[in-house]
């Protein structure tokens, strides 16, 4: 889910530093209270190391992303904690490239938004086991539109379409089921541990 | 005299003559040279974790910059390529969704791209990370701390 430096065009990997650093600005000037940061290093510290749990699967090699993990727990400030994971990746791992910190920003972090908006369903919604349904939900929705964004990445660089869907879109589909497990399962898990943890919660509410 | 002179100037220009005919023919004493050519160079593609990269775009630079020749790694994320002189760096480029590695061939029989020890660096960022959270609750106590002190009078 990481693009390397030197396989986009300028003009791809500029505009995501500028979507990136615009985002990223705003939601850490105006959204985040500094209250937030303890909890937003530990979730980032999370998203960091999933990468290097790698599932060998076919043709590629996948790994866990968490981006939806991200939404779930930290809400908007799930943008600037995957930049902050990305930018560490890059630096320690290699993994990634120093150019593309933004695009790949963009392509995780608007997906961990999302999930963070299917999340709140929680409140809306009164059924048995919510808080698992909708975390999972929200893993596996992070992920899909990571694979589209990313799918639209390597297609502007002229990638053939036969290509990207064998190598990116199947490749990931089985990350998209197990962080839509990991995620539940975790959002599951919070609920009767530490809910407050969870975006969305309401600690007066009958579950 | 003049008797002298001429066998000594007959020898004189014989010697040149030899000299300018060695020249000419066979300067260099008896030293031997080699060259080499490698025949053909074979590298895999494979993903942090080793994970072989099947059907990873490859592309063979030259070393004046000229492409080469494109191709894809087989199931074992394995390429092979013959280059043409063995002069200067090829450059060989593989890209696999997104991933991209990138080495120089030279002279030297064999390489590779190295990673630094994985528990080095999780440590590092791990360690950053905690040091933010730190810092923003170091913050947050000495906020704290100069309120109650502007709160309660001295």
């Amino acid at each position: 889910m990481h693009i390397s430096d030197g396989v986009l065009s300028p003009q791809v990997w500029v505009s995501g530093y500028v979507i990136t650093g615009a985002l990223a600005t705003y939601i850490l000037t105006k959204k985040t209270d500094i209250s937030e940061i303890p909890k937003l290093s530990v979730i980032t510290a999370a998203v960091f190391v999933a990468s290097l749990i790698h599932i060998p699967i076919g043709p590629t090699s996948v790994h866990l992303v968490l981006s939806g993990l991200a939404g779930i727990t930290l809400g908007l400030a799930a943008f600037p904690a995957i930049l902050v994971a990305l930018i560490l990746q890059a630096f320690l791992f290699q993994h990634g490239g120093i150019t593309t910190i933004g695009i790949n920003t963009v392509n995780m972090g608007l997906p961990a938004l999302a999930a963070y908006g299917v999340f709140l369903a929680v409140t809306r919604t009164n059924i048995k086991g919510k808080y698992t349904i909708f975390g999972g939900l929200a893993g596996g929705i992070a992920i899909a539109l990571g694979i589209a964004l990313l799918s639209l990445c390597l297609l502007s660089t002229g990638e053939y379409l036969e290509y990207v869907v064998p190598y990116v879109v199947v490749a990931h589909l089985p990350v998209v089921a197990i962080e839509a497990i990991v995620v539940g399962a975790f959002a599951g898990f919070m609920l009767r541990v530490r809910p407050q943890l969870l975006k969305g919660y309401k600690p007066r509410e009958v579950v | 005299m003049k008797k002298v002179m001429i066998p000594i100037a007959v020898l004189f220009l014989s010697i040149l003559f030899l000299i300018g005919l060695s020249s000419t023919a066979n300067a260099n004493p008896h030293r031997m040279l080699m060259n080499y050519q490698v025949g053909r160079i074979d590298m895999v593609v494979y993903f942090s974790g080793g994970t072989p990269a099947q059907n990873a775009h490859v592309t063979v630079y030259r070393p004046d910059g000229t492409i080469y020749l494109k191709g894809e790694t087989n199931e074992e994320g394995e390429f092979s390529f013959e280059p043409t002189v063995m002069q200067g760096e090829w450059k060989v480029v593989a890209e696999h969704s997104g991933h991209r590695a990138e080495i120089l061939i030279g002279a030297e029989g064999e390489g590779g791209t190295s990673e630094m020890p994985l528990y080095i660096t999780v440590t590092a960022g791990l360690g950053y990370l905690i040091g933010l959270g730190g810092a923003a609750i170091g913050y947050m106590g000495w906020k704290a701390r100069r309120k109650r002190e502007s709160e309660t009078p001295s």
